[in-house]
């Protein structure tokens, strides 16, 4: 690695991906998405994936999050080695520790605001009346706590994407990760997801890792790394971030 | 699973369009299937409400065409175990035309000892003693007094054939309970009309005291006979009926291999609709999935949504069968398939099956999508757009 | 007139397999299901309308509905034979055949047990029936209680091979041969000598008399010589005409095999119906693009339900070979049913005749049709501007 750890902090970094190779099989063609690539986040930092497309850097927030493996290498959350568990331990870690943020929403557009955040929460063996006072705390920071009736259709795309947010948070997980966050959206949304995700981080201390093209969206965060062609490229702390 | 309901519900009627046709395809199959089913345990059915278990027949070995000696009957009366023995002849002949909807059963009996045997009828308008007491009194079965919309009083004339004449009858009783689709007469007016036909029997009916004597009787009785010029052949009540059953043909396998492919044909439509749905629902089962659903959880939903959508159709098509069904019977009465109708009512076995023909169809035209969508890794289901 | 290629419909019922697929079946399981059941009411009536000769008349008592009530004393006999009309046989006596007829219950084969005719019969009642012919063993000797039974009988009921004997009580009958009357009526039928069944029955008569008249002209003759003479108390039925009548036995299956058919039929069309939806929606902007290349809503509109019909001629096809190969394999042997107009069997094939076939697709293009028409119009009456706004 060639990034060094500015800061001095006690606490073991929360994500540590460990020369992890990822391959794809299309037809006959083997293709090496990911290629022995290492990194460490802390916990309670904010770092911006880019580079150009098919760089690898969703597939790597796939692996980060869990909802892929690598071909070899090892992806370590806190105290837990995400490559290495079960299918059915990995759907329960996700819903404890993982937040989701995807570039179309992806909200379920039978449901309204308030069930889409709920959602996650069915899972979780919370009464009703717990359900109904996580969904409206988590909808209460994202803003809309007057559009909870409404369904995804009735929203505008930043409304949706707060309301896709507040899902994120529902079950209070310590690490949010975004695929694209701003990139359906017009500026003035896109600023305000923005600020929204940089409260979160620095107000509710979450972990954020964000793929992203948007150099404001880039510009928000406190650590920019840079892949292209399954390999880290830069790594760089931004000015005057403190974590 | 409970808490995840109201998004199986709301899942099911995402595409309303679809979900009524679907809902449509599977009603309509289902209520013939309904029919289907009446129809065969109609044909199965008992009339007597278990009293027939005590009763046997006796006819000539030949056929039901062949008459017995009526000197039978004191022969098989003092046979121990035997508590009753009446006669019954088919008079055939005609209501007003030969159309199959005019076709009913006519029976010529004695009306005493008949109504001793078959214990269970009882007579709902008028009375036993009119219909006694009137030579030409008729007795009419209750669905064919409704199928006609006779009266009390009303003159009936048959027109003979088997006994050549024409015959004017009153109806005197309306009885329920047994065989409620023909009608019943007096045999002395057929024995005075055609003096040849006096003595001769077409069946005998007996009533035992034990389920023991039904069983010992038969053979008792056709060895008895054996060897005389009128052989017999003795049966349960309820042979008897299947006996006419299997004249029929094949029926029940004409119906069952129906129904079969009644239920594959549901069940292509379901599978239908669940792999579009599926289909199009690939990145949200993919969302779900990152949001921690297991896959269980997953198939679960898949498979409550096309249980669902099925028993919504199959509620339906019980309930369109359960409403329609007394005018549905009053039309097949009146149909070619009249003769099959009369058994008809609503079988609780029949309207179970339906549902459970609907809960199968659900689950199976739901596991293959359900499978697919619950084992595509989730990476790929977020690539797909829409 | 169409416009738009008819390829570009075809090529999409492939794109969709899986669907296309279901549907097609989903279709060609009720068009298969609705010919069976019709091919059993059309071999039920084949027996009826190919039975008998228009020469042929047929002499009952008055009133009697078929042989089984009927009834005529001995001495009517050499009456009706006198009478004008009747051809004479080479040995110049008259071409006729007294007959009697008892319905036999028999075991069936497959368990159960049916009525079965036992038609008693003179010398010359073969010749009364162009086309029927022994294939195994010999006629019957008169007095000697023989019998030769139908081929389709023999199939389907116990005791009827050659050598075995059919036994009721006392009454014996030793089977010496099998007949086929090439699916006309007395391939449903038992027969023996006439005299012997009388003796044995204790019978004072027959049922019936069946005479080949010269010509129609003769026919009519002998027809109206039988009217005309109360004391007989008889009448003359053309055979053709007694046996057409009881087609009215394959009224009930006819019934309802259009009853189940119909009712499966609209289902499968709301089947139908869905696929072509979900083939709208998920053109949505192609069907945009092709308005805004300039086609017009009929076009489009013609264009989907051309694609449903072929979807559901499809369907039609697979259904008319699913019927065709049901009825060379499982139901290719004889079956029957009992016609309550003569109390006994009526042994039959199944008749998937070419008009039926044609029935078949012509039911399924209407179920296309009406199953297009809907989705196609939403197709033709979306807004353009909608339709290439939406994604996917």
């Amino acid at each position: 690695m060639e990034s060094t750890e500015p800061s001095p902090q006690p606490r073991p970094p929360l994500i540590q991906v460990q020369s992890v190779v990822k391959k794809y099989t299309r037809d006959t063609q083997v293709l090496t998405v990911l290629d022995g690539l290492s990194l460490t986040v802390d916990a309670g930092d904010f770092v911006a994936l880019m580079g150009p497309s098919g760089s690898g850097k969703t597939t790597l927030l796939n692996l980060i999050a869990g909802i892929d493996r690598p071909t070899s290498g090892r992806v370590l959350v806190g105290a837990d080695e995400v490559s290495a568990m079960s299918e059915s331990a990995l759907a329960k870690w996700r819903s404890r520790h993982v937040g989701f943020i995807f570039q179309l929403y992806n909200l379920v557009p039978v449901l309204t605001a308030y069930e889409n955040v709920e959602l996650p929460l069915l899972l979780t063996p919370l009464s009703r009346a717990q359900r109904r006072k996580q969904v409206e705390l988590a909808l209460s920071i994202v803003g809309l706590s007057d559009r909870m009736d409404h369904t995804p259709r009735q929203l505008s795309g930043g409304q949706e994407q707060r309301v896709a947010i507040a899902r994120a948070i529902g079950t209070d997980p310590t690490l949010l990760v975004a695929d694209e966050p701003t990139g359906d959206l017009d500026a003035r949304s896109g600023e305000e997801i923005l600020v929204l995700l940089e409260r979160l981080n620095d107000e509710f201390h979450k972990t954020i890792v964000m793929v992203t093209h948007d150099p404001k969206a880039a510009a928000k965060a406190h650590r920019l790394v840079h892949l292209d062609k399954g390999v880290l490229e830069e790594d760089v702390r931004a000015a005057g971030s403190g974590g | 699973m409970i808490r995840f309901l109201p998004l199986v519900l709301k899942n099911v009627f995402r595409k309303k369009t679809r979900s009524v046709l679907t809902i449509a395809s599977i009603l309509l199959p289902l209520f013939v299937i309904c029919i289907l089913g009446t129809l065969l345990a109609a044909l199965d059915a008992d009339p007597s409400g278990g009293k027939g278990m005590f009763r046997l027949t006796v006819r000539h070995r030949i056929s039901i065409t062949n008459f017995l000696p009526e000197a039978y009957l004191p022969k098989i009366r003092q046979l121990p175990g035997v508590k009753e023995v009446t006669v019954m002849n088919w008079f055939g002949g005609k209501y007003v035309d030969n159309s199959a909807k005019n076709f009913f059963a006519r029976f010529a009996i004695d009306p005493e000892p008949f109504l001793r045997v078959f214990d269970e009828a009882t007579v709902v308008e008028g009375s036993t003693a009119e219909w006694m007491n009137d030579r030409s009194g008729l007795m009419v079965g209750q669905v064919l007094m409704g199928k006609y919309g006779w009266r009390l009083g009303q003159q009936i004339t048959l027109k003979g054939d088997i006994f050549p004449g024409i015959y004017t009858f009153t109806i005197r009783a309306v009885f329920k309970g047994a065989d409620e689709s023909g009608v019943y007469f007096d045999r002395r007016v057929l024995e005075e009309a055609v003096p040849r036909f006096k003595g001769l029997v077409g069946l005998f009916w007996i009533k035992c005291d034990s389920v023991q004597t039904v069983e010992r009787l038969p053979k008792e009785i056709d060895a008895m006979f054996e060897n005389s010029p009128y052989p017999t052949k003795t049966e349960t009540e309820k042979e008897f009926q299947n006996s006419w059953v299997s004249m029929l043909g094949n029926v029940r396998l004409l119906i069952t291999s129906i129904t079969t492919i009644i239920v594959l044909v549901i069940l292509l439509i379901a599978a239908n609709t669940m792999a579009m749905s599926a289909r199009e629902r690939v990145t949200e089962i993919a969302v779900l999935r990152t949001l921690g659903f297991q896959r269980g959880t997953i198939l679960g939903l898949v498979l409550g949504e096309s249980v669902l959508l099925s028993l919504f159709g199959g509620f339906l098509g019980v309930a369109l069968f359960v409403l329609s069904f007394p005018g549905f019977k009053q039309g097949m009465l009146s149909s070619p398939m009249g003769g099959f109708a009369a058994g008809m009512r609503l079988f609780p076995g029949i309207l179970a099956l339906g549902f459970g023909i609907t809960l199968l169809v659900g689950l199976l035209s739901g596991l293959v999508p359900a499978i697919r969508s619950a084992q595509r890794p989730i990476a790929d289901g977020l690539r797909q757009v829409g | 007139m169409l416009g738009i290629p008819l390829k570009y419909n075809v090529r999409n019922l492939f794109v969709r397999r899986v669907t296309t697929g279901l549907t097609v079946l989903g279709i060609g399981l009720v068009v298969a299901v609705f010919l069976c059941v019709m091919a059993l009411g059309e071999g039920i009536s084949k027996v009826f309308t190919t039975s008998g000769s228009d020469r042929n008349v047929l002499v009952l008592r008055q009133n009697s509905q078929s042989e089984l009530q009927s009834g005529l004393g001995l001495e009517q006999v050499p009456l009706v034979l006198t009478l004008p009309g009747i051809e004479k046989d080479s040995d110049g006596k008259p071409l006729a055949s007294a007959e009697l007829n008892i319905v036999l219950n028999l075991d069936k084969v497959d368990g159960g047990s049916s009525n079965v005719t036992l038609r008693g019969v003179q010398e010359k009642a073969m010749r009364l029936r162009p086309g029927m012919k022994l294939t195994e063993g010999r006629m019957f000797q008169p007095g000697m209680s023989e019998a030769i039974v139908s081929e389709s009988v023999a199939r389907r009921f116990r005791n009827c091979a050659p050598g075995q004997t059919l036994r009721f009580g006392s009454y014996r009958w030793a089977v010496v041969g099998h007949f086929d009357a090439g699916g006309t009526a007395p391939d449903s039928e038992i027969w023996t000598d006439v005299e012997g069944m009388r003796n044995a029955f204790k019978r004072g008569g027959y049922s019936s008399v069946l005479a080949r008249t010269t010509d129609r002209a003769g026919r009519d003759r002998f027809v109206a010589g039988l009217a005309g003479d109360a004391r007989l108390a008889l009448e003359g039925k053309v055979e053709k005409d007694y046996y057409g009548a009881q087609t009215s036995a394959a009224a009930p299956i006819r019934f309802f095999g259009i009853f189940v058919g119909v009712i499966m039929a609209i289902g499968a069309c709301f089947g139908a119906m869905n696929t072509m939806y979900a083939a709208v929606s998920a053109r949505t902007r192609e069907i945009a693009t092709l308005r805004a290349l300039g086609f017009s809503r009929l076009q489009v509109l013609a264009s989907f339900v051309f694609e449903s019909v072929v979807l559901a001629l499809l369907g039609g096809i697979v259904g008319c070979l699913l019927g065709l190969v049901a009825v060379k394999t499982a139901l290719s042997g004889v079956t029957g049913t009992t016609n309550f107009a003569t109390f006994a069997e009526v042994v039959f094939a199944f008749q998937l005749t070419p008009a039926l076939l044609a029935t078949g697709i012509v039911f399924s293009v209407f179920m296309g049709f009406f199953g297009g028409l809907l989705p196609a119009s939403r197709a033709a009456f979306m807004k353009i501007t909608d339709a290439l706004r939406q994604v996917g």
